[in-house]
């Protein structure tokens, strides 16, 4: 098992490495952006570019190294960008010994672009951690409900129910909630509160978005824990635990609903992280000031530094979520041996 | 002979020898009986059991019928959607007759000031009067307001005064719509000779060198032979939103069918070669796939859009780069399955090579659940592009569905229908894609054969 984990993760490892040092060229490739403001700020900028091994720094033009990046003329000073692998390995450097990804150019000028996502995540966890809370019990509920009832009206209503909203778009329902709720009833906000809004608004604001993020998720669980269920219910060890004179009650909960777990509890913790990047269009849509608007935000005004933290983020989360959920079937049921021989 | 005593099952006894008995089917040959049912083939029973499923029916007939309405609208919609039309804007939809307020082209206003000027209080500049109905006349803070409904298409293709230009006169006179003479009295008068005219009357006491005071049917002015009817409503430019929608969504099939057969070809080979060959070539293709699908959908269609611009290939290309890996996968599988089956393992006795093993033995088999769970991929890539368009990550300025849905979001709060309607549409249709694509998979899959 162990060694499984370790080969899993360290897989990951390799794939996020390989994935974040071709983004980094890729972005390194592109034509370099000047940061916004005035000479002065423009030279801290270029000057903490040059301490972090990205931007040479002369006091004469260098043909050999092609045209040159800026000249300051105060200090009549020529900035040239360092060849692209070399500005890799400085970046790794950094990355490495001082968590230093870069610095904004736009979004806010001389900022690292680390301290700009620390500002940014704990909005986008915070409503992640509420549509989880509200969802998981919700969709194992009906779910459960729905296999109970299995070809009976109630089961259709669900299934069809759950059939629908999995089909419609995200951003049709988000569109729809913020129209209904927001613009017609009035009962929430149209827009993300600003933090300064009074309690009542900031609190009400929660309710699109984490309606919006649960109902994916609801329908997920609600179909997969009955597909799980109605296989369990015709399975031979429940008609004994019937046959041995437990009731209905006893056996569904004791033997049923334990074993359809199994697969409901990793898909769980996957989404918990995998969930974190679905928000991109909810929090374009609503203005929530999270990670995923940053994203479309860093990519309008071309923030190369942020965006290629933002991209590390959605590729870890991604990756992370992959390695939780084949780890998790091997702790909760241990019969799977996942990647195991023979 | 001598006859053995018997007792036979009620109890009563008889005596018989072998001469008694005799062989019924001595001289008759025995064949084994022809079906007099039809053979079917594993296509035709999938097919049966997909009718069976009747969710599944009623979704591929929507399907159907959308893509017929997508093909069908673009042609016979006499609208125009490639120009702007400014003073068609924002037209409210309309389906049924007026009267009955839902869906037939009246709009409330509240709070509108009393014009002192006109008959019943409403600014014929901006209304045309006669068509709207007074709800509420209040008076508050001392100013009068009034709360009334009307209809936009009176009040945008109606009957209103209007000042015409001497030259768009001057064209209806030369067309021989209308004429204008001159009286015993020296007086103008204005004669209407054909129904084409939009000119119903003229008030001479406004003319001067260039331009006149006219009563104008307004659709036939702006060129409509009829009354037109959006049942979807104009947008901001003036263009039908109906015609738009399926334009778009003619765009996103068409775009989505592409790419879908070129994902569909491309992850075939690569999964198929992987998964025949195996050993390390296998291991090899499968670490390259497993590090292009950690990179997410939104950060290589960023990063090609930043590199190569914002153009239709690049965007497919991002798309496609994504879009192969569940094909091959699944062929991998399949080839695995079957590439260790008495009947391959016969075949390559045989001396079979490896291009007959694959075409003849293993690809037949493997095609139709590689198939129906590929067909899933057109409709999950309609919904990557219209959310990506709606992101402002997709085909900017092309005429695909997310895009004309992400333009109508600005009218959200005003003019919801707007983006209500076409949204209806792509739900429509992906609830019966999905709807659809359980229904083929449950059909070919072999293992729930009979179980319903």
């Amino acid at each position: 098992m162990w060694k499984y984990i370790l080969k899993r993760v360290g897989l990951a490892l390799v794939t996020t490495i390989i994935i974040l040092s071709l983004t980094f060229i890729l972005m390194k490739m592109l034509p370099f952006q000047m940061p916004v403001g005035n000479d002065r700020t423009k030279y801290s900028f270029f000057m903490t570019q040059v301490h972090e091994g990205l931007l040479y720094i002369s006091r004469r033009e260098l043909p050999k190294m092609g045209d040159y990046v800026w000249y300051y003329p105060d200090q009549r000073i020529y900035f040239y960008q360092v060849p692209i692998m070399q500005q890799y390995f400085s970046w790794v450097k950094n990355v490495v010994t001082e968590w230093n990804w870069g610095t904004s150019v736009y979004i806010s000028p001389n900022v690292s672009a680390i301290a700009i996502i620390g500002e940014r995540l704990p909005v986008s966890i915070l409503i992640n951690i509420y549509s989880v809370i509200f969802s998981v019990p919700l969709g194992i509920l009906l779910g459960v409900w729905a296999a109970l009832k299995k070809n009976k009206p109630t089961d259709h209503i669900i299934s069809t129910g759950v059939m629908i909203f999995i089909s419609i778009p995200s951003f049709v329902l988000i569109t729809l909630f913020i129209l209904l709720f927001g613009y017609t009833t009035h009962w929430v906000p149209t827009q993300w509160p600003s933090p300064t809004a009074p309690f009542s608004e900031r609190f009400l604001g929660y309710f699109i978005p984490v309606i919006c993020l649960s109902f994916g998720s609801i329908c997920g669980y609600a179909r997969f824990t009955r597909a799980e269920l109605c296989e369990v219910m015709s399975s031979e060890y429940l008609l004994l635990a019937r046959t041995k004179g437990l009731t209905k009650r006893q056996a569904i909960i004791r033997h049923a609903l334990r074993n359809a777990m199994v697969p409901i509890v990793p898909s769980i913790l996957a989404e918990f992280i995998g969930i974190l990047g679905g928000s991109m269009i909810l929090e374009n849509l609503y203005g929530i000031p999270g990670i995923g608007s940053l994203f479309v935000t860093a990519l309008n005004l071309k923030d190369y530094n942020v965006l290629l933290v933002d991209m590390a983020i959605f590729t870890t989360i991604g990756l992370l979520a992959g390695v939780v959920l084949d780890i998790s079937y091997g702790f909760i049921d241990p019969r799977i041996r996942m990647g195991a021989k023979k | 002979m001598t006859k053995d005593k018997f007792v036979d099952a009620n109890g009563v006894e008889f005596n018989a020898s072998a001469d008694d008995f005799e062989l019924v089917q001595l001289d008759t040959k025995i064949h084994d009986q022809k079906f007099d049912t039809k053979p079917t083939t594993f296509f035709k029973d999938a097919l049966r059991r997909f009718g069976k499923n009747k969710s599944s029916v009623v979704g591929a007939i929507i399907i159907s019928l959308i893509v017929l309405l997508a093909i069908i609208v673009p042609f016979a919609s006499p609208y125009d959607i490639d120009n702007s039309h400014p003073s068609e804007t924002l037209i409210i939809p309309k389906l049924f007759d007026k009267g009955t307020g839902f869906w037939d082209g009246t709009k409330m206003v509240y709070g509108q000031p009393y014009d002192e000027n006109s008959e019943n209080g409403i600014n014929p500049s901006l209304f045309n009067p006669s068509s709207a109905v007074i709800v509420n006349d209040y008076v508050k803070d001392g100013v009068r307001y009034l709360d009334f409904r009307y209809d936009v298409y009176d009040s945008t293709y109606g009957l209103r005064k209007k000042t015409l230009y001497r030259v768009e006169i001057e064209k209806y006179i030369e067309n021989g719509w209308c004429k204008i003479e001159k009286n015993a009295a020296g007086e103008y008068v204005f004669t209407k000779l054909s129904d084409k005219c939009p000119i119903e009357s003229m008030d001479f006491s406004t003319i001067d060198d260039s331009s006149i005071t006219a009563e104008v049917i307004q659709y036939k002015y702006l060129g409509y032979d009829s009354m037109p009817r959006y049942l979807f409503g104009t947008d901001n430019l003036g263009r039908d939103v109906l015609k738009r929608s399926f334009v778009g969504l003619r765009y996103s099939l068409i775009f989505a069918i592409c790419i879908a057969t070129i994902c569909f070809v491309f992850g075939l080979v690569w999964g198929s070669v992987s998964g025949y060959f195996g050993g390390n070539l296998d291991l090899f293709l499968e670490r390259f796939k497993d590090i292009l699908a950690g990179v997410p959908l939104v950060v290589i269609v960023t990063l090609f859009r930043l590199h190569l611009g914002d153009r239709l290939w690049v965007f497919a290309l991002a798309l496609c780069i994504t879009g192969w890996m569940g094909t091959a996968s699944r062929a991998r599988t399949q080839f695995y399955r079957f590439k260790g089956r008495e009947y391959v393992l016969a075949s390559r006795t045989l001396g079979a090579s490896d291009t007959r093993l694959i075409f003849r033995h293993i690809l037949p088999n493997a095609m139709g659940t590689i198939i129906t769970s590929s067909v899933l991929m057109v409709p999950s890539l309609i919904f990557t592009e219209a959310t990506l368009s709606y992101l402002g990550l997709g085909l900017n300025g092309s005429n695909s569905f997310g895009n004309i849905l992400s333009e109508n979001q600005a009218f959200l709060q005003t003019y919801p229908m707007l983006i209500v309607l076409p949204a209806i549409i792509i739900s429509l249709l992906m609830i019966s894609f999905n709807l659809f694509g359980n229904g083929l998979r449950d059909a070919f899959n072999p293992s729930l054969k009979g179980s319903e």
